[in-house]
């Protein structure tokens, strides 16, 4: 899964500013992407299934979001770097090299993203009346029926606000892209790596327009996060009991 | 019962032990809440695991200490007491469920759309799930367990939390539905009148186990000795249909002159009538301000606290309950097989219809 053909197609070369925003936004929407089947799979099993090990789990899920992002990425460059056994036998084996790609920026992006999604869509699946999932399967529907007629409608908005506020944690992500995916091919940078090198020109007002592209690009995805999670009413605005 | 489709042995301990064996057609459950009647249900449904239970289905099993059948490949149809209709969904949306979601193949099933009208839901189908009132939606509830039953209907209380008004309207439409289901049925009620009027085989459970099981007008008479239902009121209610002058009504082959209605000759009532609101007679008076006077057969007298409750046949597959004093059986010298006259104010006929 390489995302350095679309990214190249959809972000200009350089260091302007709307390569910035593109990058960006490509970055943090395959990040979201991609890790949403293995996020709403592990958080409907986090919701409805007792395992063995399931409190370790959780923890390693949510270790991401205590981890200073930094370390997050240093482990990265430790686990995929080409001086490493697993991302030299990558390197050697496929002649994948991750590493300063868009490939690592979007894997820094989706592991820091990762707990957000997972904790927020968990909380959705758990707040769905399991009676409701019996009725169906009373009715014949296998469990995966079940899962995408049942109990992914009636979590929609959970689901919605974890997709979303994955997004925004993707697009705000700075430490573990810095060390994993600092300068992407083409001189690409995400907003905050780009506002980073800016400020270490040694020139503050050259970081201006990023920090405002950043501060409006926040604004956006949150307030669509909250656009989207709006009480509705129904249809003829009578409630259910 | 030779005829068995559905055999079940379920034991919860300190709760629950049943075994019984259901034929075609409709059998009610009755028992007083708690008396483990939905969990019975919901063991043979596949739902709840009860260890050690077994559960067959004419040569299948779906459930013993090897085998679990899970729930959506035993084709039942069940309306949960809550009715738990989904939220997300239209009317329509929720009948079309078992169709368009189901393992199976959906020619096996019932049309929805039938059931809907079965149901008089036509005006309906285009309503959120979430826009009706209880009696719509216990009906709608009803309307899917029809449409996803292929090999079994199982309904848990369809007509528990009405209010009266409401239970009298949709008793004639449930009693035509379970008339049309073309599988048999499990029906779990608190009303063994309920139960006699739907059902062809009545089973009451007290205390965990089966302490009756045999027709409604065996059983019917039997509340006294179950503890939960001894202060249920013993009423008969007679499925009729207003015959054409409009002012009798037709049950079976018997005509009962009733009180002033707006209802439409032809169509479908329940007849009610308390036991405690027919007099019994040996011969025909004609000086007696009661409008029915109906001819019978004593088919059986059972004792209860009160005094007696009597059976009386009056043809066409047509019981119904008096209950009487032991110094009024004695005096007619009433016992079973005597042809006896039955007679009932208009006044005490009480009209239920369908919505």
């Amino acid at each position: 899964m390489s995302v350095a053909l679309p990214l190249s197609v959809l972000a200009p070369p350089g260091d302007s500013l709307a390569s910035a925003v593109l990058t960006t936004l490509g970055i943090s929407a395959a990040a979201v992407l991609a890790s949403l089947p293995f996020g709403l799979a592990l958080a409907w099993f986090l919701a409805r299934r007792r395992f063995p090990g399931k409190a370790l789990v959780e923890t390693l899920v949510a270790t991401p979001l205590v981890l200073p992002p930094v370390v997050t990425g240093v482990l990265l460059l430790l686990v995929l770097g080409r001086s490493t056994a697993f991302g030299g036998w990558l390197t050697s084996t496929f002649g994948i090299d991750i590493v300063f790609t868009p490939t690592a920026a979007v894997l820094a992006a989706a592991i820091v993203a990762f707990p957000l999604l997972v904790r927020t869509a968990r909380v959705a699946f758990e707040g769905v009346d399991r009676e409701l999932e019996q009725a169906a399967r009373s009715m014949g529907a296998s469990p995966v029926r079940v899962w995408s007629t049942v109990t992914l409608p009636l979590a929609r908005r959970g689901v919605t606000a974890a997709v979303v506020l994955a997004f925004a944690r993707a697009v705000g992500e700075f430490g573990a892209t810095l060390v994993v995916a600092g300068t992407l091919p083409g001189g690409r940078r995400t907003l905050s790596v780009e506002v980073w090198q800016r400020l270490q020109s040694g020139d503050p007002g050259r970081a201006v327009p990023f920090v405002v592209a950043s501060v409006l690009l926040a604004f956006a995805a949150v307030g669509w996060g909250e656009w989207l999670a709006r009480p509705r009413r129904q249809h003829d605005g009578r409630r259910r009991p | 019962m030779n005829d068995a489709v559905l055999t079940a042995r379920v034991t919860v301990p300190g709760r629950l032990h049943v075994d019984l064996s259901v034929g075609a057609g409709c059998t009610a459950i009755v028992g007083a809440s708690g008396a483990g009647k939905s969990t019975l249900l919901h063991v043979v449904a596949g739902l709840l695991d009860a260890p050690g239970a077994t559960v067959r289905f004419g040569d299948r099993t779906w459930q013993d200490d090897r085998t679990a059948v899970p729930p959506e490949r035993r084709g039942i149809g069940l309306q949960f007491q809550d009715s738990r209709l989904f939220p997300h969904l239209t009317v329509r949306g929720n009948l079309d469920y078992p169709r368009r979601h189901g393992t199976g193949r959906a020619a096996e099933l019932p049309d929805p759309l039938d059931c809907a009208r079965a149901l008089g839901l036509d005006g309906l189908l285009d309503r959120p799930a979430t826009a009706l009132s209880g009696g719509e939606t216990r009906r709608v509830a009803l309307a899917r367990a029809l449409a996803a039953a292929r090999t079994l209907l199982l309904l848990d209380e369809p007509l528990g939390g009405l209010d009266q008004g409401t239970r009298e309207r949709i008793l004639p439409w449930l009693r035509r539905c379970l008339a049309q289901a073309r599988v048999p049925c499990l029906l779990v009620t608190h009303s063994l009148a309920e139960a006699a009027f739907l059902a062809r085989d009545v089973i009451v459970l007290d205390e965990g186990g089966v302490v009756a099981h045999g027709d409604p007008m065996t059983v019917l008479p039997m509340r006294a000795a179950v503890s939960s239902l001894r202060d249920e009121d013993t009423e008969n209610l007679l499925p009729g249909r207003v015959g054409r002058d409009g002012r009798s009504v037709q049950v079976g082959g018997v005509h009962f002159s009733v009180a002033a209605h707006d209802l439409p000759a032809g169509a479908d009532v329940i007849l009610r009538l308390a036991a405690g609101d027919v007099l019994i007679g040996l011969s025909r008076h004609g000086d007696l301000s009661a409008r029915n006077m109906v001819d019978g057969i004593v088919a059986a007298l059972h004792p209860v606290p009160d005094g007696v409750l009597a059976a009386v046949d009056l043809g066409a597959d047509v019981v119904v309950l008096v209950s009487l004093t032991e110094g009024a059986v004695d005096a007619l010298g009433l016992k079973p097989g005597r042809a006896v006259v039955l007679y009932v104010k208009t006044t005490a006929l009480r009209l239920s219809t369908a919505v």
